[in-house]
Formats: C-alpha cells, structure tokens, sequence
C-alpha cells in the first residue's frame, strides 16, 4: 500500500513475507492447493478418456467395424467392439486409480513427513 | 483485436490533483491512491509509488526473495543428498531392509525435514502465481455495480481490502520496469512529474514495446533525439521526486482493464501500449488538452490508429503462438492411417493414389491458419449438416480458396467442427493424377471406383479443387458421357460429402446450368476486406522475414494491402498483398542487407515499378520537374498558355496527392481548330508525365457514331471492350478522345460515370479503374466561331463562355460539360506562333540529321518564308508541316542520295529553299 513508510514496509516483508510464510504453506496446502490437486486430477481422468477413446467406442459399440455392413460383420464388430471396450475399460479404471492414488498421496504427503520428522526424533520410541 | 472501450469512469483525487502525493506525502484524501476507477464493485489504483529509496527497496527486497528461495532449495536438497551418499557408502545394503527405515535416526530426520522444506519451497513459488498478482477473472455474472452516489473517497476508504484491487501487482515485471524507466526518465530531466511522453520514451528500451516501435517503422536513435529535445524544451526543471500524473494513473488503469477484457492473466507491455494510444477513449487526455505522444507520433507521420493497429498485430502473431499449441494438444488425437478412431471405416487404396489427405497435413501443421472466413466455414457447416449436398466454393484466384480448405482441415484435425465433420478426414482429389496416362474411360472407371469407396469408408470429405478441369473429359463420341457427368451423378446420390472450388469465370464457362451445377450449393468467396486483408498479411509475413531476415513495419504491410488492392488488377487479395511483399523482402535484403526494417517506400517502390504508377513519394528531381512543368512542355508546344497551365497545375496536384481520390488526374476538354496544337499537348503530357509520348490510349470517336458501338468500347458476352481491356491493362494513362462531338449521345452518358467515379464497369461486370488517368478529349465544335471571334479580337475568356453556354449546347448536354477539370479554348495561330512552331520544326530535322553525322540550320529568314507558305488561320500549323516536308525534306533527301552531304558536313537553309552546303575538312 501506498500509505505504508518503508519502515512499516520492510517489517512486513521480514515477518510476514518470508517467516511466518514458512509455517503458513500446510493452510495452503489443505486449501487452495487441494483444490488444485483435484483439478489436476479431473484433467487427468479426462486425459485418459481421451486417449482412450473410450466414450466414441462405447457410442459405436452396434455400428459394424471397417463398414462391415452385413449380418456376419455386425454380429463380430459387436463382439470385437465389446471386448475393446472392455479391455479400454479396465485400463481406463486403472487410469483413474492411478490418479486417485496420486491425489491421496499428495493429502498424505506432509502429515507423512511431520510423522517421519517426529518418528525420527525419537518421540513415540520404536513403534515396531 | 483492439475494440473501442467505453469511457472509463475515473475518480480523481481533487486535492492532489489524481498524483496521490503531495510533497512526497500520501495524499490523505484519497490514501495516496490519487485516482482510481470504480469497476464494478470493485475500485482499481495504482499503488505503486517510486522514489529513490522505494527503488532500491524494490530491489532489495526481490534479491531477498530469491535468496531465501535459494537457501530453502539448497536445504532441501541437501537431506536426499545426505542419503544418497550414506546409501553409497554400504552400496545401498541397509536402504532395502524394514529395520533401517523403522529405526529411528537423526539423519533420517534431517532427510525428512528438508523434505518438509521442499514443499515449503514449492509453495512459495506457486504463491508468485497466485491470483493476487493476476489480473481479475472475467465474470459471466455481473455483480452489483457500486451505487452511483457513493463513488466519493470516505467510502472508498471504508471498503473491505480484497474489493481495492492495486493494478500494478498485476502487471509483468517487464511492465513494472519500463513504468519505473519513465519515472527515471523524468528524474534525469529534473522534471517533477512523470508523463505519458516519459513511459513513451522508454518503451524501445524493452523487448515487447521495442517490437512494436520497431514495426511502426521509428528509429530507436530518432526517437531518442526527439523526445529528449521536447522534454528539454516542453517541460520545466524543477529537481524533487516526481511523481506520476493523473493522466499516468489513467493509463496504467486502462493498460489493466485492456488486459481484463482481452482475459489476460497479466497486463504486459502491448497492453500499455495500447492504453497510451487510446488517450480519448479511456478519457485520459481531455478533448482540447495537447498531447505530446501524438506530436511525436506526428512527426514520425504516424498516428495513434497506426499504433493500435500494430499493437494487433502483435497479439495476433502471439495469439498464433498461443493457439498453436492447443492445436497441437487437440491435433494429437487425429489418427495417421486413414481409419477413424471409432473404426467404423475400410482403407481406401483407390482414393489414396489419386488424393491426398488434408486432415493429416493438417495434424502435422503444415498450414498456415485461416483468417477472417468464419462466415465461410459458418456457411459450409450449415449446408453440409443440412444435407449432404456438396458445397461448391466460387472464388477468383488468390482470394484464399485452398486457405479455406486448409482451414477445414485443421478445423477437423482438432475436431473443432459440427459433431457431421467428427472424427472424419477431408481428402483432396488430384484431378491431373487421376486422368494422367488413360483415357476418358479409364478415368471414369478410376472415378467410380474411388466413389465406391468414399461411399463405403463413409468417414471422408471429398474436396475438389478447381472442379471446372473435370469439364471436357469425354471418351470422344458425342452420346458418350464426360467425367464431368460422371462426378456430378456421384454427387447428386449424396453418398458423401463433397466440397468443390472454382472460380467465377470458369464456373459461368463450365459448370453453370450444366449437370454438375445441380449437385451442389454455391458459396461465393469474396474477396477478403482490407482489415482482414492487413491481418493475413501480418499472419504470413513471419516466415518471409525469417526466410530473408528482414523486418516489416507496419507502413510496409498497409501499403502491400492498399496499394496492391488499388493499381494492382485482375489479381485478388490477399494473395497478390503477399507477392509484393515477398518481392519487396528479396529485394531490400539484396540491396541493404539482413536485418533490415522494409518501409513503406520500399513497397511503393515495388509496386511502381510493376505497375508504371509513381506512388513513392516526390523525390527532389522530381519535383523540380514538377515545378518546371510548363517549360517542360513549351519545349515542344507553341503559346496556349492557359491550356498548358492548367493541364501542368492537374498534374502537380495529382502527384501531391491533394486530388480526390475517386476521380481521373485530370479531364479536361480541348476546344479549338485543327492543327492548333491540341493532339500536340495531350502527346506532350504523356511524354512529361508517363515518361513516353506513346503512354497514350488514343481513341478516335469519329469511329463510335451509333449507339451499337459502345459495345466495342466496354465489351459484350465474352468479349472484352476495346476501352475498358486497354486500361484495365494500362490503368496509368492519358485517355485520348479525339472529335468527341462526333460520338453517339449514349456513350457520352457513359463517360459521365467515368469523369465523376473514375470507374466504369464492362460487359463481364468487372470495374475497371480509371481513377489513374488523365482524359482528354478533343472537339472541333465551334471551331469557326472561335475562329470569328478571334480574329474580332474577342477575348479568350469571352469566347469560351460563349462557347460554353451557347455553341456548344447542340452537341453535348450541360451536365457533361460541368464534368470536366477545365475546357480549354485553343486560340487560332498566329503568325508568330508558326514561325516559332517552324522553328521547332527545323529543330526536329536537325535532331534527325545528327544521328547522320550531318549538322543542320536554318536562317532566320527562310523559316520566315517557310512560316508564310504554310500559314492558313483555317488549318493551323498543319499546312506547315505539309510545306516543310516540301521544301525542306524532299530538298534534303536528294542531297543526300546524290551524295553531296557527307558526315561532319554543315548543311544551312536559306530563302528560296536554298541549300548552303558547307564541307567539313577532310581528315
């Protein structure tokens, strides 16, 4: 702000700028950075659909492959687009937990570390 | 682009008059904000404010932030290094067990400390991000705007801090330092305050701004000379901190509002740019105020709209950038075989031999992005989902048919298309691969094949460019069907989608009430408009200056769109824009070097010379030959003083550019008897100014006395008018009509389109541009009354008004006399005028006989007894010419051919039509 002397000025930035910014990141990253980590992860499952293009196989699941327009080619573009769909689907569902595991690990990450900082000073003795 | 913003509705502080401080103090009326706008319900400021110590605090405290960055990185690092050595140190043997990690240790701890730090450090840099340094999301929703009355400074102060926004936190660190440049700048001049003119001054000094100085075409030195002597002259020293204006407060709010609108999440440098540009629509300067940036620009012959313009263009190339990558992102997607990602369609090896595939040219970005055809692909999209009939795209050469394809396809490739064009590929036809090496037949057959499997594939826009060529490939018998036929029945069962081109031309010619016109839906492609024109230019300039390594500056592209689009016929925007500034980079890096700023002289230049059109600007010999225009011409024209001068004053005007733009160089109407010299002054002017006595499109009316003969000037059906193809070619010109009174009524009513318009539109509806001529016509009606008149001794001036009101109104209707310049009356000769008339005459023989060798004169006296003998009031000086070929040039040749004149040998007329021949020395 304007109003502020340079004094006023540099107090706030030694202070509240860089000290006490060192303690304030765990707020953030329960907050603003967890909405963040869940859009990351949104994008990712919809990355994965994408690639996967699992949604366009599942529309054309009864139109016959390779213009197959005859009975034989639908009763096999049926069955071979079922089992694509499948398979897509079983990796599509490892892609999600995929990122769910990412997510949970960025929830875990700092209690994980306070925990292995504390274990190691020897606070809860040996656990196991 | 740049769109016009409304009036911004600024708060000004009264007490401190909008600078927020008073004597280095915080203002405390408005807390030091000085002037802010209120946005919504929000107030926007300014809340930077610079002195010698804020400088250095800056700078300090930024230096600060990076260490403490450092160290915190350092530490972090250190604990996985700690572990990377100690786990080296037993080959790693102790890392694999359970028993290491659940026992615990003090460097385990440090190690997961300095972990704890990295994210510390993680989220430091992520807050640099963070929306509070960002420009305000645009919101779809509009919140309450604030109520009108309590836009005052106590309710300012009383409102909650996250709704008092400070702009400059927003703005880019380069930004930041070229505000903070201005302020030095001010300093440097002991000035108190700091001004738009100082931001100005500095902005060549940094990257972003400097581009766009360097395309408006200034240089940097110029510039910097000139701004230092009008700040040294314009602005008072008085030493003290300065501080910036209201005006500079303003700027910078709208330089963030500009950012806001144009949804940028920072404001940069163009963006400042712009808002120094756009002083009256933000209401930064008021309407009577001076404004120094605008003098400046001024005298650089620039102008904010100049600015703003090339401030687009850089966001345009930019925004290119930007959009490449998310059409990289998108593209990545499009499969490369021709299959669809559903699978639904076969390959198509018929079709892959005689085509290529567009959408994958497309994905591998091998086309340059399409501008300004939006109602285009709107319409294409709208018949192709209604139907699927084929769209047909009729447009002249170079308008950017193949562009509009191109843009289709990348369109596709990114699947930013109706759900119709999804997951589909658009695959252009070769129609010369596909009747090379058969027959009519064979092509038929290849033909049919390919449709079959279109049809079956069913993920495949066909595209056929140029359709028109399919027209005329028959097997030879009459009853026998061509492949035009063929195509059209493919396309008239609507198996598949079909996208064609042509031009107009060719598509009256071929397609037109024939089969293949019934198959499809036409969409006219027009001509691109010069802004959009202007635009692709700017697009397609990049890989031109990169090929030649040279620059454009915005003068030079303007003037490759205008120009080529005003002298240039027959060729179409904006391809033929692009062909001239390819030409003009090939040759400014030929004569100047790389890395050269091309000017719009330099594109004037180019285009003068491929059109004979003077457009670059007066050079001093030029001038001097302007200035001297009536000697010039009096070198060959005896007397008629006022109708050189008027004729010599036209063309000064027309070369200053001070003549309306719409209408001829000049038109002018010649009255007088043969042989007084009118036909001699129209040669004269084309000599004097198109550099060439023939540059003249000489038309005798005499020809044109019925009204079917207007045909042979402007054309009929196909063929093309004797008059309009003559300038439609040679657009610079002198128009000669001789003995217009002799021409039918109707063609008169035709050329009073062309003196008012200086345009006239022929049989094949193409207007042709006479704005670059200079029209003359010549008429003998009352040549005897001008000669009574004379010899009365009548005025000049008496004589034409007469003329004007009362001889001439049997010929011509009044309107079309007003149409014309001047109507000059071309008195009778008189005696003197043919003896001076003969002179030039002799003059003329004696240029012929130096290139004999041969040296030629005349006495006085014998060009007085030529003058005599060929002298007739009713016949002007043509009698003369008859009579010197007489006695002077029959004399002559004989002499010759009898050999007694040799080289070097003098030959001198006398009276009596003597010839004195004096022999040279022998050697």
């Amino acid at each position: 702000m304007v109003k502020e002397n340079i004094l006023a000025k540099s107090l706030k930035f030694v202070l509240k700028d860089n000290l006490l910014d060192i303690l304030y990141w765990p707020v953030w990253w329960y907050t603003t950075g967890l909405k963040k980590a869940l859009g990351q992860m949104k994008t990712t499952i919809l990355q994965g659909n994408n690639e996967l293009a699992l949604t366009l196989w599942i529309k054309n699941l009864f139109v016959p492959m390779f213009a197959q327009y005859d009975w034989r080619g639908r009763i096999i573009s049926f069955f071979m687009r079922l089992v694509n769909i499948i398979i897509r689907a079983l990796i599509f569902l490892f892609w999600i937990i995929f990122s769910l595991i990412v997510f949970l690990f960025w929830l875990s990450l700092p209690i994980f570390l306070i925990f292995q900082v504390l274990y190691n000073l020897n606070l809860f003795g040996k656990l196991w | 682009m740049v769109e016009a913003r409304k009036k911004y509705n600024f708060l000004v502080c009264s007490k401190c008059k909008g600078t927020g401080h008073l004597e280095m103090v915080p203002c405390n009326v408005c807390n030091g904000m000085g002037v802010v706008l209120i946005f919504e319900d929000k107030v926007l400021y300014w809340g930077k404010y610079y002195d010698g110590v804020n400088i250095a605090y800056d700078k300090i405290t930024s230096k600060i932030k990076i260490i403490v960055n450092s160290a915190l990185a350092i530490i972090g690092l250190s604990g996985i290094l700690l572990m990377a050595y100690l786990g080296y140190k037993d080959n790693f043997a102790s890392f694999g067990t359970l028993e290491y990690w659940i026992t615990p240790s003090i460097e385990k701890f440090y190690f997961w400390l300095t972990l704890l730090i990295d994210l510390c450090l993680y989220y430091r840099l992520d807050q640099e991000g963070s929306p509070k340094y960002k420009v305000l999301m645009k919101t779809f929703q509009k919140p309450a705007n604030m109520p009108e009355g309590s836009a005052d400074w106590q309710n300012i102060k009383q409102m909650r801090k996250v709704d008092k926004v400070d702009v400059s936190r927003a703005f880019t660190e380069e930004a930041k330092l070229a505000i903070q440049a201005s302020w030095e700048l001010a300093k440097h001049f002991d000035h108190h305050q700091v001004h738009r003119i100082h931001l100005f001054g500095v902005l060549f000094q940094f990257d972003k701004s400097a581009i766009i100085i360097g395309r408006l075409g200034i240089n940097f030195e110029d510039l910097k000379q000139k701004i230092s002597r009008y700040l040294s002259k314009h602005f008072i020293s008085r030493p003290g901190n300065p501080i910036l204006t209201e005006e500079m407060h303003k700027v910078l709010i709208s330089a963030y509002m500009e950012a806001y609108h144009s949804n940028y999440k920072k404001v940069d440098l163009p963006e400042v740019v712009l808002a120094l540009a756009t002083p009256e629509d933000v209401g930064v300067i008021k309407k009577d105020e001076k404004d120094d940036v605008e003098e400046i620009l001024i005298d650089f012959d620039l102008n904010y709209q100049k600015m703003k313009n090339v401030v687009a263009w850089v966001r345009i190339q930019q925004e290119l950038r930007d959009n490449l990558q998310r059409f990289q992102g998108r593209a990545r997607y499009k499969p490369k075989s021709g299959i669809d990602r559903a699978m639904t369609a076969v390959a198509t090896p018929i079709l892959d031999q005689f085509s290529e595939d567009l959408t994958l040219k497309a994905k591998y970005g091998q086309f340059f992005p399409c501008i300004g055809r939006e109602e285009e692909f709107d319409k294409i999209f709208r018949i192709m989902e209604g139907s699927r009939q084929g769209v047909l795209l009729i447009g002249n050469q170079g308008v950017g048919r193949t562009t509009i394809l191109q843009g289709l396809a990348q369109r596709m490739a990114s699947e930013d298309v109706p759900e119709i064009l999804q997951d589909k590929r658009l695959v252009s036809l070769n129609i010369a691969t596909l009747i090379a090496g058969v027959d009519a037949s064979g092509a038929e057959e290849r033909l049919l094949l390919m449709a079959s499997e279109v049809a079956q594939a069913g993920n495949i826009v066909l595209a056929v460019e140029n359709l028109h060529n399919l027209h005329g490939i028959t097997s030879g018998s009459e009853s026998s069907l061509g492949l035009a036929e063929v195509f059209a029945q493919l396309a008239s069962r609507h198996l598949f989608h079909t996208l064609a081109t042509t031009t107009p031309d060719e598509y009256a010619k071929a397609i037109e009430n024939r089969t293949l016109d019934a198959a499809f839906q036409r969409i006219k492609v027009e001509e691109l408009e010069m802004n959009n024109a202007i635009q692709v230019l700017e697009v397609k300039s990049g890989p031109i200056e990169y090929q030649n390594q040279v620059y454009f500056s915005y003068a030079a592209i303007e003037k490759a769109a205008l120009l080529s689009s005003r002298y240039i016929q027959d060729r179409y925007l904006p391809e033929k824009a692009i062909e001239i500034l390819e030409q003009v980079a090939i040759k400014v890096r030929q004569e100047k070097g790389e890395n050269q700023v091309i000017q719009g002289e330099d594109v004037a230049e180019i285009v003068s010379k491929l059109t004979n059109i003077p457009l670059t600007q007066v050079t001093q010999k030029e001038s001097e030959k302007l200035l001297n225009l009536e000697d010039k011409i009096h070198e060959r024209m005896v007397d008629q003083e006022e109708a050189v001068s008027l004729v010599a004053a036209s063309l000064r005007r027309a070369r200053a550019e001070l003549r309306e733009g719409k209408r001829p160089i000049a038109s002018l109407l010649f009255l007088g008897p043969t042989g007084v010299g009118k036909t001699e002054l129209a040669k004269s002017v084309a000599e004097v100014y198109f550099g060439n006595e023939e540059a003249m499109i000489r038309t005798d009316m005499s020809e044109y006395q019925d009204q079917a003969s207007i045909v042979r000037l402007i054309g009929s059906g196909g063929n093309a008018g004797i008059l309009t193809e003559a300038v439609r070619k040679n657009p610079f010109a002198l128009l000669l009509f001789d003995e217009i009174e002799k021409a039918h009524a109707d063609i008169l009513n035709l050329f009073l389109q062309v003196l008012d318009d200086g345009r006239l539109t022929d049989a094949k509806g193409r207007t042709v541009d006479f704005t670059n001529t200079i029209i003359i016509m010549t008429s003998n009606a009352g040549a005897q009354y001008i000669q009574d008149e004379i010899k009365k001794g009548t005025t000049v001036e008496d004589v034409k008004s007469h003329l004007i009101n009362e001889e001439l109104k049997q010929h011509f209707r009044p309107e079309f006399l007003n149409r014309f310049d001047g109507v000059v009356v071309f008195k009778p000769l008189s005696m003197v005028d043919v003896i001076k008339i003969a002179h030039l005459m002799i003059k003329k023989i004696a240029k012929r006989l130096e290139e004999k060798g041969v040296e030629f004169s005349a006495t006085d006296e014998a060009i007085a007894e030529l003058a005599e003998a060929g002298y007739d009031p009713k016949f002007g000086a043509r009698p003369l010419r008859r009579a010197i070929q007489d006695r002077v040039d029959n004399s002559l040749a004989d002499h010759i051919l009898k050999g007694e004149i040799g080289r070097r040998d003098k030959v001198i007329l006398e009276v009596g039509g003597e010839m004195r021949i004096e022999k040279a020395e022998e050697i």
